[in-house]
């Protein structure tokens, strides 16, 4: 059981902090008293001023004052518990006056309280305008006796604290002020992105038009009601996160379609949906790998045929397979057989280097094939031209190293080596 | 209407295509004029795969077939093979 004075504990953070909130205004005695208790003998002082000392915030516009006495809430300051009677007066007088300004200016406009309130605000920085410079300030100045220019313009701001709208709720409306101001801003961007989106989907549906022709794909399966527009099918599918760019590709259908110059391989379609691919965290598409493969080896064909590149291996001793060469060989036994249409217009085993990409389990690793002259670092020797298959792999436990180059060797049909 | 008439010349005289299309170990025989775009295949594949067409890509020879591509322009012969294969994805 927790005992009763433990209990009491939480009570007066609570109370605290719902003074904090609703500020100074609802301080009684006794909770004062508290809350100098709470801060300890020490610092008694310094927590009646930290009270003293909240920062003169404007009253929202909008908000009324029930009620009002001026004569009441002055605070006694710890230092000036003895202050005279005529003090008190002049303090009195010049609450009134400013209670019957701020009367004024919530009569007043929006636009007169903004003003009010800039003024407001480089005034509870201290720096106080001439025109506040009357003699009752002077007095006010006087009231607080000993304390510094600074504290003393503090502490009359505190006044203002008091029978103003609290700190808190005035920054959680500054910062809701400002939410709403970016929300405004993302709205303006959003309505901003229609007009490009309309313009690429006019172009597309066009296209779709063109390739749309009923009647002529006799496939008896279609039969079954399976018929379905293909503006249906290239409907937007989310299943990987919109981010920003990709997004508007998405809803604009672009597509992109890439040929090699030299090579003898079909087209590459690359879609708004592999460039998510490329964002930081996401898994790398085969269509971003394949495409990238086959534009170094332009590159590089390029730079063969222009002379530039005429040290090391040629274009010719290269050949790259598809991204999706590996689990086709691995979907069937006698994979070989039918792997031989993929290869009719190159022979494989002439080239030097062969390159097979591997994507298994979410990973992607690089089968490299050699038909290369070994040379032996010990005799400084040309030992043997053999076929080695190298498997590089960024993740020490990524693949099966060993029964992919087991699959590789029984597919050359030659001995493999591993690394 | 000279397309319209050509049209008709090639189903006189039986210019349809039988090609397979398998993914994994389903295997489907689509009869397809050769000057139809291969879109109309694979929106059919997919439909009937209950996958989106953004999610397959279609290979001929191990090279990737576009949906605009007609069996005319990739010299496909009768019975000849599609593979449908899903998109690999990876990390690292």
């Amino acid at each position: 059981m927790v005992p009763t004075g433990g209990s009491e504990v939480p009570r007066v953070g609570s109370d605290r902090g719902h003074l904090a909130i609703r500020t100074s205004k609802h301080l009684s005695e006794k909770q004062r008293r508290q809350l100098n208790h709470d801060e300890g003998p020490r610092s008694s002082g310094a927590a009646a001023h930290a009270l003293y000392e909240a920062p003169y915030l404007p009253r929202r516009h909008g908000r009324s004052v029930t009620h009002f006495d001026a004569a009441r809430r002055i605070p006694e300051h710890p230092s000036t518990s003895g202050a005279n009677e005529e003090l008190r007066q002049a303090e009195v007088a010049r609450r009134l006056r400013r209670h019957e300004k701020d009367a004024t200016r919530l009569r007043l406009g929006f636009a007169e309280t903004n003003e009010s309130k800039i003024e407001a605000l480089t005034r509870s920085r201290g720096q106080s305008t001439g025109k506040r410079k009357s003699p009752g300030y002077k007095e006010e100045n006087r009231f607080y006796g000993s304390r510094t220019t600074r504290r003393s313009s503090f502490g009359d701001s505190s006044f203002h604290a008091q029978h103003h709208v609290p700190a808190q709720t005035v920054q959680v409306e500054k910062e809701n002020l400002t939410k709403r101001h970016c929300k405004s801003r993302a709205k303006k961007l959003v309505t901003a992105a229609p007009p490009i989106e309309v313009i690429i989907s006019d172009g597309d549906e066009s296209e779709e038009g063109e390739g749309v022709d009923e009647g002529f794909l006799a496939s008896s399966l279609l039969e079954n009601g399976a018929r379905r527009s293909p503006r249906l099918n290239a409907g937007p599918s989310g299943h990987l996160p919109d981010h920003r760019v990709t997004g508007i590709l998405k809803k604009a259908k672009l597509k992109c379609s890439w040929r090699s110059k030299y090579n003898s391989g079909g087209s590459i379609a690359i879609c708004a949906q592999d460039m998510d691919s490329l964002e930081e965290g996401e898994f790398l598409n085969d269509t971003v790998i394949d495409y990238y493969i086959n534009f170094l080896l332009d590159k590089m064909h390029e730079r063969t045929t222009n002379g530039q590149f005429t040290k090391g291996v040629s274009r010719e001793d290269i050949f790259v397979f598809g991204t999706f060469f590996y689990r086709k060989l691995m979907s069937s036994t006698n994979a070989w057989d039918k792997l031989d249409n993929w290869t009719r217009d190159v022979d494989v085993f002439s080239k030097k280097y062969v390159f097979i990409p591997i994507c298994v389990h979410y990973h992607w690793s690089l089968v490299l094939i050699c038909n290369k002259p070994i040379f032996d670092w010990e005799d400084n020797t040309v030992t043997d031209v053999t076929t080695s298959i190298i498997h590089m792999d960024s993740l020490v436990a990524g693949h099966a190293t060993g029964s992919i180059t087991k699959i590789y060797a029984i597919f050359w049909n030659t001995s493999g080596t591993e690394t | 209407m000279a397309d319209a008439k050509e049209e008709k010349a090639a189903v006189s005289t039986g210019e349809h295509l039988n090609i397979k299309v398998k993914q994994d170990e389903n295997e489907i025989v689509f009869k397809i004029k050769k000057s139809t775009p291969l879109k109309k295949l694979m929106n059919a594949f997919c439909s009937r795969q209950a996958v989106e067409i953004n999610q397959m890509v279609f290979l001929y020879d191990g090279q990737r077939v576009l949906p605009e591509e007609t069996p005319a322009q990739l010299g496909m012969e009768d019975g000849d093979l599609i593979d449908a294969m899903l998109h690999q994805t990876g990390g690292n």
